[in-house]
């Protein structure tokens, strides 16, 4: 099991972190565990230098826009949608059908988005994104500037697509309505996941660390902020599909993975189940005992687009995405694992994560017996902060 | 005793039911007299309400609403019991609780197990079997028979409300919240009588008897054989008393009324009332504070109880119970998803006893801060007896609440400054070394060991005894000769629901050196007094003691150390 890290309980007295670091360091590594508390696809807001082509309408609009091309007269279609968003199966949420088969008239277009023509989605034209340089080039067209560090070549094409969708789009601390909006529902609904970091000889430089993503039998729970709850125990849970062992390093406080399928499984309410391919993460190791920072990777952008459009008109007129247009978008967009016919079968994606201290055990196979000695290392680090006093008394403090 | 210590440790709860039934056979109350005190009436507990409720009519019956508030007195909510009345407010509390209890009793899921018999027509009403039902019914809830006339009146209420509505459930519903509402349930009315044995003098009737000792050991009101035990007047007796003493301390229920002791005296009705910066300590909320609570009475229910330890340890005791909720609060982990865990503190860990519990830390702070003032003051107050006057009213906080002052990091700091003003330095001076010796453990029972960068010192010295740090105070606190003094004095005022008198000092001293010799082992002190004339003792008019001054056996160093 992984235990708890010191630095939630940081010392500020020098000879007092003089002697935490003595006796820190006097295990050749540890292992920190983390819940992850944030989890939201990353779309860098940077202003109206983002979106030059202007924001995509609102549902109302581009739904007008779409009855006024099928041939609704104007007053038609302005009293179709009185009433929206309506109720689907009433008379006032007749839109709804209309909209529902909007490509010809027949047929899903959620679940056949070729059935109906491309709308046009605007997307990012500006130069700066998170991401990695996934492919390792620095001079592709597509490639971003990753607005921290300055690094070139960052490829995010997700973020291409979705980044002028308003929804989308939050001037930081805010994160994106839909995101958040997702994240409020899954952190409650679905079993919580999981960070290790072994191998840890200095959270700020350690050459060779071991992460692993898993995923808990739990869920997470709220403190009284609503914030996930720090320093709570977690099972791992077994399942195979949710079992991620990456390498990396710590340098100067961040922690860099190098790439690897990453496999997650979600909830249907987001996506059943996320599978990125090169992954890596860049997290900032905080000393408030905190990660945050970026996961990125390949990820089928077909699968994405069903993660949207699977709820039908729900998230269409909701979060005003524009289901025909996010489909030609995506496929436009996609950069990446290009099948027989030369179309692209993947998306550069990044998310943002932050995760919180936890208490990650596992059972042990032979015996099934649930393994707690993690936690229990934790526990001399106590010792050695409830001597402090004692010890910096004897020194003359 | 201490021959009893090892099996019961092997055998458990089994086996030291056993021990502490040898014990009490025979045992003989050569305890000093006393003159006992006046009959008592006192105002059920709302954890005492929702227990009655649960053992007599199951707990699937749920008691909706909170009740009127209780008053603390003399340390205790079961001495403040006995002053307290029913407002109107608190009345129709009671009323509607009262009401869809009763309509639960009779409902299709309950009827056929708690109605022990069927009405001839059920639209009807049926005397004979609402008599039946009443008088088993009222029997348990008033804690004695219902007079002849008592029963009549129920049951002719219950028939002309059967025939008006045409229901004869509807007749034993309204029975049912009649009696949860009347003064008979709601109040523990005891009665006295010439004590046979000792001319002039008066002791409990045999009811009265019944629920004391009920209440004392289980926290409810008899069950059917203590009832029975009453009526067949085998409570007249030393030898009836013994015998149901010792079937009740050898139950599994003996944890109730310790519990309930426990709870009582370290002042749990508080957390209803607590609260804490969310900003500053977001892992503090509601159901932390329930956890809290439970943690420290498990922690001393399996000590005290479980495996009869040494009252003394509950203060050095490095096994507890942990939920994952009370994990995060400690930084501990643990492994069961949900429920309760053991948990044992390796050696050297700042946690150790109850006082180094979120219970306790969190309950004697303030919202946004600790407080070794009223950390100490408890202390003082809840565990040696002693009591601390409350500050003045002129008192210029500014210092102390100034947690962000660049010249003070700490409260140590910071109260050294405060205490330098004359009116406050006498009083300080007792509480804070108490206090200050659990700054290890922030307002909300997390740990950390500096504060504003600063490192935090616990050492300290209390009543002349020094120790280094929060461990060597939870020892110094184990070791101090008053708190089992104190503990005496307090459970033996749960039992008895009223401070005891200075004509009692001398029989509590003597409880006192057998509850040392006996290892502090709080069943048997329990059983002890359970058992002694003294519980059951009433005072004759004009020999009634000084309810209203604490007096307290033992207490020499009470007037040294509020000095």
């Amino acid at each position: 099991m992984t235990r708890l890290h010191s630095l939630t309980r940081p010392l500020g007295l020098a000879a007092g972190l003089a002697l935490m670091t003595a006796a820190g360091h006097a295990s050749a590594s540890e292992t920190r565990g983390y819940v992850v508390s944030w989890f939201g696809v990353s779309t860098y807001y940077g202003g109206e230098s983002d979106c030059p082509d202007g924001l995509n309408p609102m549902s109302t609009e581009f739904y007008k826009r779409e009855l006024l091309r099928l041939g609704y007269p104007e007053a038609e279609a302005t009293k179709l949608l009185k009433d929206f968003p309506g109720n689907p199966g009433k008379p006032d949420g007749e839109y709804i059908k209309i909209m529902g088969t909007r490509g010809d008239k027949k047929t899903n277009v959620y679940a056949h988005p070729e059935s109906s023509y491309d709308p046009g989605l605007h997307e990012v034209k500006g130069k700066l994104a998170y991401g990695f340089n996934l492919d390792g080039k620095t001079d592709s067209p597509i490639s971003f500037t990753d607005p921290d560090t300055g690094e070139k070549g960052i490829k995010n094409q997700y973020y291409r697509t979705l980044g002028c969708i308003r929804s989308f789009r939050a001037p930081p601390p805010a994160h994106p309505t839909l995101a958040q909006a997702q994240w409020d529902v899954l952190r409650d609904e679905m079993p919580a996941w999981l960070i290790e970091i072994s191998g840890m000889t200095d959270p700020k430089n350690s050459d060779n660390v071991t992460v692993t993503i898993t995923k808990a039998t739990d869920h997470a729970s709220r403190d009284a902020t609503g914030a996930i709850r720090a320093d709570m125990s977690f099972m791992v849970d077994p399942d195979p599909r949710t079992q991620n062992v990456l390498h990396g390093k710590i340098k100067d406080g961040v922690l860099t993975t190098e790439p690897a399928d990453i496999r997650i499984v979600a909830d249907p309410f987001l996506i059943p189940e996320f599978h990125w391919t090169k992954a890596q993460l860049k997290l900032k190791v905080g000393e408030d005992g905190s990660l945050k920072g970026i996961l990125g990777g390949y990820h089928d952008w077909y699968a994405l687009y069903w993660s949207y459009a699977e709820s039908g008109w729900v998230e269409e007129h909701s979060a005003s995405v524009d289901m025909p247009a996010l489909y030609y978008s995506l496929k436009r967009n996609a950069d990446a694992y290009p099948d027989a016919t030369g179309q692209n079968t993947a998306i550069s994606t990044a998310y943002e994560v932050e995760a919180v201290p936890a208490f990650v055990m596992r059972k042990d196979d032979k015996n099934d017996k649930k393994v707690s000695d993690a936690g229990k290392a934790a526990q001399p680090q106590q010792r050695v902060e409830a001597t402090m006093g004692g010890w910096l008394r004897k020194l003359g403090w | 005793m201490v021959m009893l210590n090892k099996p019961a440790r092997v055998f458990g709860a089994l086996g030291f039911a056993a021990a502490i039934a040898l014990v009490g056979c025979g045992q003989k109350d050569d305890a000093p007299p006393t003159k006992g005190g006046p009959v008592s009436l006192r105002r059920l507990t709302e954890p005492e309400y929702r227990q009655i409720i649960a053992d007599v009519f199951g707990t699937t019956i749920k008691v909706p609403g909170r009740f009127q508030p209780d008053t603390r007195d003399n340390g205790l909510i079961a001495v403040g019991t006995s002053r307290e009345s029913v407002a109107g407010t608190g009345f129709e509390q009671y009323d509607l609780t009262a009401r869809g209890i009763a309509a639960q009793v009779i409902d299709d899921a309950h009827r056929a197990t708690l109605i022990p018999c069927t009405p001839a027509n059920a639209k009807e009403k049926d005397d004979a079997c609402a008599t039946q039902f009443i008088a088993r019914t009222g029997r348990l809830l008033f804690r004695r028979p219902l007079t002849k006339d008592e029963l009549a009146n129920q049951v002719k209420d219950a028939g002309d409300t059967a025939t008006k509505l045409g229901n004869f459930y509807s007749g034993i519903e309204l029975s049912v919240a009649g009696m949860l509402v009347s003064p008979q349930f709601l109040f523990r009315q005891e009665a006295s009588v010439a004590d046979s044995d000792n001319a002039g003098q008066r002791k409990l009737d045999a009811y009265s008897k019944a629920s004391r000792l009920s209440f004392f050991l289980w926290d409810t009101s008899p069950d059917l054989d203590l009832l029975d035990a009453a009526e067949k007047g085998e409570l007249d007796t030393d030898a009836g008393i013994a015998k149901q003493v010792d079937r009740m301390v050898t139950s599994p229920r003996l944890a109730g009324g310790v519990r309930a002791f426990f709870s009582d005296m370290l002042g749990f009705d508080g957390f209803a009332a607590l609260q804490k910066d969310p900003t500053i300590y977001p892992k503090y909320g509601s159901a932390v504070a329930v956890d809290a609570q439970e943690q420290t009475l498990r922690t001393v229910a399996d000590l005290l109880v479980t495996n009869n330890g040494d009252y003394r340890d509950i203060f050095t005791t490095r096994k507890t119970y942990l939920t994952r909720l009370l994990g995060s609060v400690y930084a501990v982990p643990v492994a069961v998803p949900t429920g309760w865990e053991s948990h044992t503190y390796p050696e050297g860990d700042p946690r150790a006893g109850i006082l180094t519990q979120v219970s306790f830390v969190a309950l004697h702070s303030h919202p946004g801060r600790s407080s070794p003032t009223i950390r100490g003051k408890a202390l003082r107050e809840v565990f040696l007896c002693q009591k601390v006057p409350d500050p003045p009213g002129n008192v210029n906080f500014a210092l102390v609440q100034d947690t962000k002052n660049p010249a003070f990091h700490t409260a140590r700091a910071r109260l050294g400054a405060h205490i330098n003003q004359p009116t406050c330095a006498g009083c300080h001076k007792i509480m804070d070394p108490v206090g200050l010796a659990m700054e290890n453990f922030d307002s909300a029972g997390g740990f950390r060991s500096t504060e504003n960068s600063s490192p935090i010192v616990t050492s300290g010295e209390i009543d002349g005894m020094k120790f280094d740090d929060v461990l060597g105070f939870t020892k110094v606190i184990h070791d101090h000769p008053q708190a089992p003094v104190c503990l005496v004095n307090r459970i033996y005022a749960f039992g008895t629901g009223r401070a005891s008198s200075k004509d009692e000092a001398e029989w509590l001293n003597y409880q006192v050196k057998q509850f040392a010799a006996s290892g502090y082992k709080v069943p048997e002190l329990m059983r002890r007094i359970a058992s002694s004339k003294a519980f059951y003792r009433i005072s004759t008019p004009g020999t009634e003691a000084n309810n209203a001054s604490l007096s307290m056996a033992g207490t020499g160093s009470q007037k040294e150390a509020t000095k």
